[in-house]
């Protein structure tokens, strides 16, 4: 039963298996290094690097939507509060305090911990969509206090985030551009898919997604629902977080924008677009809407249309995302074929 | 001070009443939890204002225009979503409605423009006063409307045929079907229901205080506070604490910054959560 | 002839397993026709299927007639309709509702249904409900229960009624009693296809009978036949000898 669970939790798992170890892992370390060089293959505009840098920021923050969406099958829509909260604890005391990258993260996390086991515990015992409407709740009055808070910059938001300056062999390493960012915002992806697949392959992500797809069944099993929906919550949180403490560093300005429904469309087109439970799903979901964004833009009104249609039209047919789709293009051509 | 409180209390309560009757009847029958119902509220705004603006129709005229504008839109959305909400998705109308709601705030940005607008209410420039309390016409009826939709929907419910299939399927939509009831259509009755009251709400709201077509999210947590508060599908309950945090809301307006009136209330929330799940009203 | 009711192969299936494989049965106008057989045998999936109603998702093939109208690829509530009317095993009531509720929100019969019961009608073919009229459901005893169930599928103008174990949880005297109801309203006109666990009960009543085991029709034949069948016999009648 739970090996079953996993391996449909896992894409492409059965043909994943015969390939050996070792070779995945090249296969990944050749990956990792073809995404840090395709930026200046693609002609290394600052355009170009711009972008990349924002599609590994927003996949990082729309992964910690994932988490809660796919795994425990909840709808989150406080994950803009998680995202606001990293960059604002970020710029705030790097701006007012001076405190370097690092600390500030720290901070960042305990900030976002903090909110998210506030809001897990106000719905512990509550039904599934009472969930959802407290964590949208929170991340819309969150707007209102922010921009009404002059302790937090009000309707101006932030400005004057310094650049961000990391340790590194013999000094430090500045990222002055979006293409010295680029390294680094890599790098976090990378952690954070490492971090997506080991949850995945963990206890509390087979037990997650256990009581997903039968609650009732893994509470007589002994699965404790409310825990584990706790632990998933609380886990996601700081993982947006990290998207957030980025973002500050790029922007170099935070603002109540970011609590705005757009951040929060994004998170949840960005995971359900490609569909849900894949472990790139969130990153290629970013992807495809950033360059949108980005790259063809239409203005910001018709984006919005663009990203609400994206997520309707999704929803409407083919809830299991393009995954969904591709596969029902393979069984067609293969039936024809017969 | 506290009685104009009081008075601008009642009118602000009666309209968040009006914006939650529907959400009540729909969330009760149909479990659909609709984040587009702000949006629907914002287009029963824009659609009156368009309406008088452009084509010169009277407020009155102007207000079931919009009605019918929103109640076509609402059979729309609901048709699209018939297969989920059969299902009991739950987690896909969620998502489906938040993006419903996304893209008609896109889409009535791009009509209506960015622009803060009025709605030039007949109503609004009539001033009466009560004691030291000040109110327009446009208050009065607001409560009255909100009152009447409160007893119209108490009897639909109650007392005719309409009321027991909407209590029938949202009791069990599977048992309902072998009363020969047709669920997907009492979920298309309840939900464009649910939209029109929206609307009403926004058309007769919209009035006091100039309208923007980012507006409709707050709307939707007011709802919601209303609803959980009450108790999922409690209509009398409904009506009490919508009442209540429209007072709770001009009070808090009068001594603190407005701003934060919905976040104290949010707060309330939270902790009624932890204390008592099912709501404020609920018995069990 | 043709049938009322003609069911002919009917398969469901659930997942991997089939529930029900290949069963054809056949009511006639004025007719009882019961299926017996144990628990899990597939009784209520068939039922189920011929009113095309499940709270769960199964396939299902096969043909559904009523008097010679294929309706197996309506949805339950338009077979109920056309007088394809089920009382479900269990809960067959919306307990939040008075029993005068219950029997009022039932949808008149469009087209040509059977013989529509006012809400009068059902009170006089069950008389105990009357002082509970305004009762809850969730009040009722068992028994009461079942009557409202079978009360509500009357109003609804059966031509066709199904009744899925209207005696289950019910006290043996009641049992009597409700099956007599039955009786009577086919004694009346009324087509009735009747699932019971409770052989020897059934066969009291009905006047033809199927055994259903492990999906399938395993015995058919009139009451009368079947008391002598040595499958019966051994099966159901011969350990729970009075």
């Amino acid at each position: 039963m739970t090996a079953d669970v996993a391996t449909r939790g896992t894409t492409g798992a059965p043909a994943a298996r015969r390939v050996p170890t070792w070779a995945r892992a090249l296969l990944w370390v050749v990956l990792v290094a073809l995404a840090y060089l395709l930026p200046s293959l693609l002609g290394g505009s600052d355009r170009i690097y711009t972008t990349v840098v924002l599609v590994a920021i927003f996949a990082i923050m729309s992964y910690g939507v994932d988490v809660v969406l796919s795994y425990l099958g909840e709808v989150s829509l406080g994950h803009t509060l998680f995202w606001a909260a990293g960059a604002y604890t970020t710029a705030i005391l790097a701006v007012r305090s001076g405190w370097t990258p690092i600390p500030a993260l720290l901070a960042s996390i305990v900030v976002t911990v903090l909110l998210a086991l506030l809001l897990g515990l106000a719905t512990l015992r509550t039904r599934e969509f009472v969930f959802s409407l407290v964590t949208y709740a929170a991340a819309i009055i969150g707007l209102t206090v922010v921009q009404n808070t002059q302790a937090l910059g009000g309707s101006d938001g932030v400005v004057g985030v310094p650049l961000l300056e990391l340790p590194a062999f013999g000094g430090t390493y500045v990222a002055r551009t979006n293409a010295e960012l680029w390294p680094i915002a890599l790098v976090c992806l990378v952690l954070v898919v490492l971090l997506v697949a080991r949850f995945r392959r963990s206890r509390l992500g087979t037990t997650a997604l256990m009581a997903q797809m039968n609650g009732e069944l893994s509470t007589a099993m002994g699965v404790d629902v409310r825990r584990t929906r706790m632990l998933v919550f609380v886990l996601s949180a700081p993982i947006t977080a990290l998207a957030g403490w980025l973002y500050a560093y790029q922007r170099s300005y935070v603002s109540p924008d970011l609590l705005s429904p757009t951040f929060l469309l994004f998170m949840l087109t960005a995971v359900i677009l490609p569909g849900r439970r894949l472990l790139l799903g969130p990153l290629v979901g970013a992807l495809l809407l950033t360059s949108q964004q980005q790259l063809a833009s239409l203005g910001g009104d018709a984006d919005k249309i663009v990203l609400g249609g994206v997520l309707a039209v999704v929803l409407l047919a083919s809830p299991t995302g393009l995954v969904g789709i591709w596969h029902g293009l393979v069984r067609r051509v293969r039936g024809s074929r017969r | 001070m506290i009685l104009a409180a009081l008075v601008n209390g009642l009118a602000l309560g009666a309209g968040y009443a009006l914006l939650a009757v529907g959400w009540t009847v729909l969330l009760g029958a149909a479990r659909l939890v609709n984040f587009a119902h702000g949006q629907l509220y914002m287009l029963g705004a824009f659609v009156t204002w368009f309406a008088i603006s452009r084509f010169g129709l009277p407020y009155g005229v102007a207000v079931p225009v919009a009605l019918v504008v929103v109640a076509v839109l609402g059979v729309v959305l609901q048709l699209l979503m018939t297969r989920m909400t059969l299902d009991q998705n739950i987690v896909n109308l969620m998502l489906v409605t938040l993006a419903f709601g996304y893209l008609l705030q896109g889409g009535a940005a791009l009509l209506f423009g960015g622009d803060p607008q009025t709605i030039d209410s007949p109503l609004q420039q009539q001033d009466l006063a009560l004691g030291a309390a000040r109110f327009t016409g446009q208050d009065v009826l607001i409560v009255v409307l909100a009152l009447a939709f409160y007893a119209l929907t108490f009897v639909v419910l109650g007392r005719t045929d309409l009321g027991r299939m909407v209590r029938g399927v949202a009791e069990d939509p599977k048992l309902a079907q072998l009363y020969g009831i047709d669920a997907a259509r009492v979920y298309l009755a309840v939900f464009v229901f649910s939209a029109v009251c929206a609307a009403l709400a926004g058309a007769v709201v919209g009035p006091r205080s100039p309208i923007l077509t980012s507006m409709g999210f707050e709307e939707v947590i007011v709802t919601f506070l209303v609803v959980v508060l009450a108790g999922v599908g409690n209509l009398v309950g409904g009506l009490v604490v919508a009442i209540g945090l429209g007072l709770f809301t001009a009070f808090f307006g009068t001594f603190f910054p407005p701003a934060y009136s919905t976040a104290a209330a949010f707060v309330v929330l939270l902790v009624v959560l932890v204390v008592r799940p099912q709501g404020l009203a609920a018995r069990r | 002839m043709s049938a009322l009711l003609d069911v002919a192969d009917l398969r469901v299936r659930y997942g991997h397993s089939l529930a029900v494989d290949g069963v054809s049965v056949r009511v006639g106008a004025g007719e009882l026709v019961a299926v017996a057989g144990a628990n899990g045998a597939g009784k209520s999936t068939l039922v189920d299927a011929v009113a095309g109603w499940s709270r769960g998702r199964p396939a299902v093939t096969g043909s559904v007639r009523l008097a010679g109208q294929d309706v197996g690829r309506l949805a339950a509530h338009r077979r109920a309709g056309l007088g394809l009317v089920l009382v479900p095993e269990g809960k067959g009531v919306f307990d939040g509702m008075t029993v005068q509720e219950n029997l009022r929100v039932v949808r008149p019969p469009r087209g040509t249904a059977g013989r529509p019961y006012s809400v009068d009608d059902v009170l006089d073919v069950f008389p105990r409900l009357r002082e509970r009229i305004a009762a809850r459901c969730s009040t009722l005893s068992g028994g009461e229960r079942q009557m409202v169930a079978i009360g509500r599928a009357l109003r609804a103008a059966p031509r066709l009624l199904i009744l899925d174990e209207p005696s289950v949880g019910l006290a043996p005297r009641l049992v009597v009693e409700v099956l007599t109801h039955i009786r009577d309203l086919v004694d009346a006109g009324l087509s009735v296809l009747l699932v019971e666990q409770n052989v020897r009960a059934a066969l009291e009543v009905a006047d033809r009978l199927h055994l259903l085991d492990q999906g399938r029709i395993v015995a058919s034949g009139t009451a009368a036949q079947m008391r002598e069948d040595d499958r019966v016999a051994q099966a159901y009648l011969g350990g729970l000898g009075p």
